[in-house]
């Protein structure tokens, strides 16, 4: 009797004893959990610190490519001239930084590094409104000028080293100064209306300034039909020539004997001339153009883009002091799988219609250009692109001295370009 | 024009091109093909199952999915890396432009599954109807308060997605009216996360597909204060009463060919369609 009782009593204390270990130990987890939990809650709100001081990063895109160029021009060799026909060059180094906190809003600033320069290309903000189903948006700053296909055509994405030539002449440098206005039916149409500066980036008398009051107009309309894109774009401008300040007459004695007596052959006089205002002229552009789409092939899609060009500015060698000129291409486009395209494009481009250039001592010249261009593209990966192209010029017309018509040049050029687009 | 050279360097690189170019087809024939299925991550489980189902039954096919949010999908489509696209918003007119600029065409448009876009509230809450105009309040925070809305006196916490993804695009598009979330909407990876987040918070509200409904109740959405209030059901879908419908899309480049083919005719034949209800989505058949 009295070992069973002083054996429930070591069961008893030991039971005591292992429950207070117990409880100590449950008390020894919490105060554990408890620790923990005021770490993780102090973890969470760093967390939510830096996911608010991060998140802006959210808002801002960095874009651009790099195109990195071999370019060989096909040439007389020999004369005094420096060979410089064959280069390894960087045409295009572009980067893009867009910051955009929602929907209402976005900043855009685009810079060029290529050849040995640096440049602005575009700096613009947009303000973006919603009503409906349509769509305005009012961009301000240097931007694209809203005209036509090719301009707001990405050289990323074109299948041709360079734009076309008419392009080149009448917007060169694509871009401007000045306030678009966007208004979108997305799906189906689009217009711009906008006022320019009218001189762009990369004229070199007026770099930031323009010396016409009026600003230059330009106007777009653009209707999506499934498979097919068209526009007409106008363009309405002044260009100013600068005059020049009166100069005085003046007479010199030169005493080419020595004789110290003036002879009416020592001296030479020179008649004053008038001052010349500054004049305007008018600038204008017209284009329409088309797109079209087919899926028809098992290797891909297939596009043919043509675009008309015509308009008319000062030539300091016309003898109107104005000249017309039109232009137009048609490109078509394959794809080959994933990994390969090819295209091909042939661009007409007359500078002057109605051939008065009294330029280079030759009467009525006009050098239209036919130019055919060839490109295939292998995509390296989803980054790279490689292309190979051949550009064929040819002077079709001209009313010189030169008795072939149409008559060619030993200007072909091929180009190998690789493309690293961000 | 008179360059012979550069004209055999021409021929030649074209000849290189067709080589290579059919040299690739030949691997492909020869080898296993591989499939890529990228974008929704709302479409990620119908996705899945359909390549487990399509695999088993054709072991020569390999097929990658993965998500990220439709707008990942248009532009791994849009540079190439990816065959298809698994979208649960349609395409924007300038990602059609980017398409029509990478590959000359403005891509294939194929509705796989329709969707009822399911508004979560937490099972302890109170309120079982909203109408879009409220709906919108809520998301834009012009309402805070539950008790605005016949609940309890108590903030309302506001999840949502990412900007990359379709179900926020087409929720922004179509309860939003294109107008910017609230502030203080926390976004969220995933409709998983939203469902879990919500399941746990009280006086959360999220959106999202109707098939990862899991653990949270489904709100009943009316068009307008005086109409009837409907849940995201496949007959309610169907019928076109529910305001949240939505199509779910399958984007390519062009119109698909072989393998990629094949595929397709799968995932809309009624095996395909099978799957799309047993995921928890809605035939579009």
């Amino acid at each position: 009797m009295r070992a069973r009782v002083l054996l429930a009593l070591f069961v008893m204390t030991l039971m005591i004893g292992q429950e207070a270990r117990a409880q100590s130990e449950t008390d020894s987890l919490k105060e554990v959990v408890q620790t923990l939990r005021e770490k993780l809650d102090g973890v969470g709100e760093n967390l939510n610190t830096l996911n608010s001081d991060a998140g802006i990063l959210k808002y801002l895109k960095v874009s651009g490519y790099l195109q990195a160029r071999y370019e060989y021009i096909d040439t007389v060799l020999g004369g005094t001239a420096p060979n410089s026909n064959s280069n390894f060059y960087i045409r295009r180094g572009r980067i893009k930084f867009t910051f955009q906190p929602g929907t209402s809003s976005k900043y855009v600033i685009y810079f060029d590094a290529s050849k040995n320069t640096v440049s602005l290309k575009e700096a613009y903000v947009e303000l973006y409104k919603r009503f409906r189903q349509n769509n305005f948006a009012l961009t301000v700053g240097q931007q694209n000028w809203p005209f036509g296909y090719e301009i707001e055509y990405s050289s990323s994405k074109r299948d041709f080293p360079e734009r076309s030539n008419a392009e080149n002449f009448l917007f060169n440098g694509e871009r401007d100064r000045g306030i678009n206005l966007t208004w979108a039916l997305p799906k189906y149409l689009q217009f711009n209306v906008g006022a320019f500066q009218g001189y762009g980036i990369n004229d070199a008398t007026f770099t930031w300034f323009d010396p016409t009051k009026q600003k230059d107009i330009i106007a777009r309309a653009k209707a999506k039909l499934g498979m097919v894109d068209l526009g007409v774009s106008g363009y309405w401008g002044k260009k100013t020539i600068a005059g020049s300040a009166a100069v005085a007459g003046t007479t010199t004695w030169f005493d080419a004997n020595g004789d110290g007596i003036m002879q009416a052959t020592e001296i030479k006089t020179t008649p004053a001339k008038a001052a010349v205002a500054a004049s305007e002229y008018n600038k204008r552009r017209y284009g329409v153009d088309a797109q079209a789409y087919f899926d028809m092939l098992p290797v891909g899609g297939s596009a043919v883009r043509t675009e008309f060009y015509y308009g008319d500015d000062y030539s300091s060698s016309a003898s109107d002091k104005m000249a017309t000129g039109k232009g137009f291409y048609f490109w078509l486009s394959q794809t080959l799988g994933k990994k390969f395209a090819a295209a091909a494009r042939y661009d007409f481009w007359d500078p002057n219609v109605h051939g008065d250039y009294t330029d280079n001592s030759l009467k009525k010249k006009d050098d239209a250009t036919g130019t055919m261009s060839l490109a295939v593209h292998y995509f390296w990966d989803s980054w790279v692109r490689i292309t190979a192209a051949y550009d064929m010029p040819r002077l079709l017309k001209d009313g010189s001295l030169v008795s072939k018509s149409p008559y060619d040049p030993k200007d072909n050029r091929f180009t190998l370009q690789f493309q690293f687009t961000i | 024009m008179k360059s012979t050279t550069l004209a055999k360097l021409m021929a030649i690189l074209f000849a290189v091109v067709a080589t290579t170019l059919l040299c690739t087809v030949g691997i492909q024939a020869a080898g296993k093909t591989t499939i890529t299925l990228k974008g929704s991550d709302t479409m990620l489980p119908l996705g899945q199952r359909w390549a487990e189902a399509y695999m088993a039954q054709n072991p020569n096919v390999v097929i990658q999915v993965t998500g990220g949010g439709s707008g990942v999908g248009i532009a791994a489509l849009i540079n190439g890396s990816t065959d298809i696209c698994e979208a649960s918003r349609s395409i924007k007119p300038a990602e059609i432009d980017k398409l029509k600029e990478r590959f000359n065409s403005p891509g294939v448009e194929i509705a796989v599954a329709r969707d009822g876009l399911s508004v979560y509230l937490n099972e302890q809450n109170p309120v079982t109807e909203l109408n879009m105009a409220q709906l919108k309040a809520i998301y834009t925070g012009e309402i805070t308060n539950w008790k605005e809305i016949g609940g309890p006196d108590a903030k309302i916490i506001l999840y949502g997605r990412e900007n990359s993804s379709g179900t926020y695009s087409f929720f922004k598009d179509n309860v939003l009216m294109g107008e910017d979330f609230a502030a203080q909407t926390q976004t969220l990876p995933g409709t998983a996360a939203i469902v879990n987040a919500v399941a746990k918070d009280k006086n959360g509200i999220g959106y999202g597909g109707a098939a990862y409904a899991k653990g949270v109740r489904d709100c009943k959405i009316k068009k307008d204060d005086k109409s009837t209030g409907y849940l995201p059901t496949e007959e309610n879908i169907k019928a076109g009463t529910y305001p949240l419908s939505r199509y779910l899309f399958w984007y390519l480049t062009s119109k698909p060919t072989g393998d990629i083919k094949k595929l397709v005719n799968y995932a809309l034949s009624e095996t395909g369609q099978k799957i799309v209800r047993e995921v928890g989505y809605f035939p579009v058949k």
